[in-house]
């Protein structure tokens, strides 16, 4: 299995001369395996350097996607309206994420492009798009055994592992914890896995002002990497306000608590 | 007037090496009359670095006014990110319209409303007062507003301002093609000092994407010659342009109407001196 990061950024997409390096889209990733299904972790403006690349290597025709969603808020689904191939009748796309109380996720999904928002409606696009509400379990996307399960964030979000091709991926951004306070029920999840995404959005000074927006630090990302006893930690879900030489700086010093980490980057192609 | 570009990009923001020098925020731009008041033309990704800036140099409190052309995400995604709309003692005014029956209001609080935004709109400590516009005319202090409504799914206004002799004209996000220019859009951006114009596509582009509403860059030199314009800026770039593209588009403009030039994220502008 490998895994390509589309877009690396949390909260707002980032077009900013100083953050080029690591890359200013938001959340998206995708899953390479011998399946000729395409697998993708949430739908930030990421999903649209995927769809673009798709249509430039002329591979986005009959393809059956899959779109696993950790959350709704907009730097996760924002890519959505913008993914080139749904423009194209003979794809489909099966969208997994947690119907809410007061709305179900195709709700959520198409409000999103209603007609004082967005010029196009989700019923303009001509692939086939199904919904599959989630919650906490096991299920099966394309030959791969995955699981989701709920943590700390307002709203909610949850977070997947994914096993399959003899790798084991956990992906969990959007969540908050700091070392002390590590969910124990997140150490387990994150167990043994060959790479951990893991959201390090802010320094410990900013968590002190941002306590309640939902979002780790580097320190909690290498404190539960090394409890969990993963091979690989990937630093995911950069804040907008840290410019490439900032990052740098929170990578290296990730690195003295665990080592074998380091920051998720646009482009990145890593075989785990 | 001065006018300064902090988002020119149009659909969505556009974090990409290839378009650093033009810019990937999305429309966003702060006109500074003369007697200085703070006016924002609409809230793309750009509103994010204007508010970073208000907070580091602007004495507080500070009280501005967000006019917003429409609706669609590139042009109020910003607004939650505005950190001084967080700040107690702060004021702002935000003008726009009913769309899809949906208050101004409504639509600025539906952004971040949950599952999509952590942080409510009730929770922004500032003032926050909501004027919902007709085509009508109407004064922020000495400042007169015109607002029009042009062609493009939804609508969408187009914004004349005046103050001491000089015009700037807003009209970004409608569909005309440069020998289709709507009359009411002539005469509506007839002198300006300034015209900031929607210059997403070209002529090849608009015909495949033809109801998506948005002109091309020879639309907007063809309507700044026939306006009389001094100056016409080259805005909301479409997402799949990088800075060469661009580039080649406003020597195309150029070659119709001189006076034309791109909008860049960062440049500044006096319509005095335009
Ligand atoms: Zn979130
Ligand atoms: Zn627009
Ligand atoms: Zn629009």
């Amino acid at each position: 299995m490998k895994v390509r990061f589309w877009g690396v950024r949390g909260s707002t997409p980032t077009p900013w001369s100083e953050a080029m390096q690591i890359g200013g889209n938001t959340s998206c990733v995708q899953l390479l395996t011998q399946s000729d299904a395409l697998i993708i972790l949430d739908a930030g403006t990421g999903l649209r350097m995927l769809g673009k690349a798709l249509i430039d290597g002329g591979t986005h025709r009959q393809r059956d996607i899959h779109l696993l969603l950790s959350h709704t808020h907009w730097d996760h689904i924002q890519g959505i309206p913008f993914f080139g191939p749904l423009n194209f009748h003979d794809n489909q796309m099966t969208i997994y994420g947690a119907n809410k109380t007061h709305k179900s996720l195709e709700e959520v999904i198409r409000q999103q492009m209603s007609p004082e928002y967005f010029p196009v409606s989700l019923d303009d696009l001509p692939a086939q798009i199904h919904f599959q509400a989630l919650s906490e379990e096991r299920f099966e996307v394309a030959g791969l055994q995955c699981e989701s399960a709920a943590f700390n964030h307002p709203g909610g979000v949850y977070g997947f592992r994914i096993q399959g091709e003899g790798a084991t991926l956990v992906y969990a951004t959007d969540m908050e914890y700091t070392p002390e306070s590590l969910d124990p029920r997140l150490i387990a999840f994150a167990q043994n896995a060959d790479l951990l995404i893991y959201d390090a959005q802010y320094t410990p000074d900013e968590l002190h002002t941002k306590s309640g927006w939902g979002h780790s630090t580097y320190l909690t990302a290498a404190q539960l990497a090394k409890e969990a006893g993963v091979k690989q930690l990937a630093l995911f879900s950069h804040d907008p306000e840290h410019a490439d030489s900032t990052l740098r700086e929170i990578e290296a010093a990730t690195k003295k608590y665990f080592p074998a980490s380091f920051l998720a980057c646009e482009g990145m192609v890593l075989d785990i | 007037m001065k006018v300064k570009f902090w988002g020119v990009r149009g659909s969505v923001p556009t974090p990409w090496k290839e378009a650093v020098e033009v810019g990937g925020n999305t429309s966003c731009v702060q006109v500074t009359p003369d007697n200085g008041q703070l006016i924002i033309l609409d809230a793309g990704t750009g509103l994010r670095f204007l508010g970073e800036h208000l907070n580091a140099t602007e004495p507080n409190p500070i009280e501005g006014h967000l006019l917003l052309s429409h609706a669609h995400w590139d042009h109020i995604q910003g607004f939650p990110f505005f950190m001084p709309a967080y700040k107690p003692g702060n004021t702002f005014t935000l003008y726009g319209a009913t769309r899809a029956r949906k208050p101004l209001e409504a639509i600025m609080a539906g952004q971040m409303e949950a599952p999509y935004f952590p942080i409510q709109m009730t929770q922004m400590a500032a003032r926050l007062n909501f004027v919902d516009l007709e085509e009508e005319t109407f004064w922020i202090q000495d400042l007169k507003v015109t607002t029009c409504s042009f062609k493009h799914p939804g609508g969408v206004f187009g914004f004349r301002l005046e103050q001491n002799g000089q015009v700037l004209v807003f009209a970004t996000d409608m569909e005309y093609s440069a020998d289709d220019l709507d009359p009411r859009l002539i005469a509506f951006a007839q002198d300006a000092d300034l015209l900031i114009y929607d210059a997403q596509y070209t002529p090849e582009e608009f015909e495949q994407k033809r109801g998506w509403g948005h002109s091309t860059h020879l639309a907007a030199a063809r309507l700044g010659q026939l306006a009389n314009v001094k100056r016409v800026m080259l805005y909301h770039h479409d997402p799949s342009h990088n800075d060469q593209m661009l580039e080649a588009m406003e020597q195309e403009a150029q070659a119709i109407y001189g006076p034309c030039q791109l909008a860049k994220e960062g440049l500044v502008i006096d319509t005095r001196t335009a």
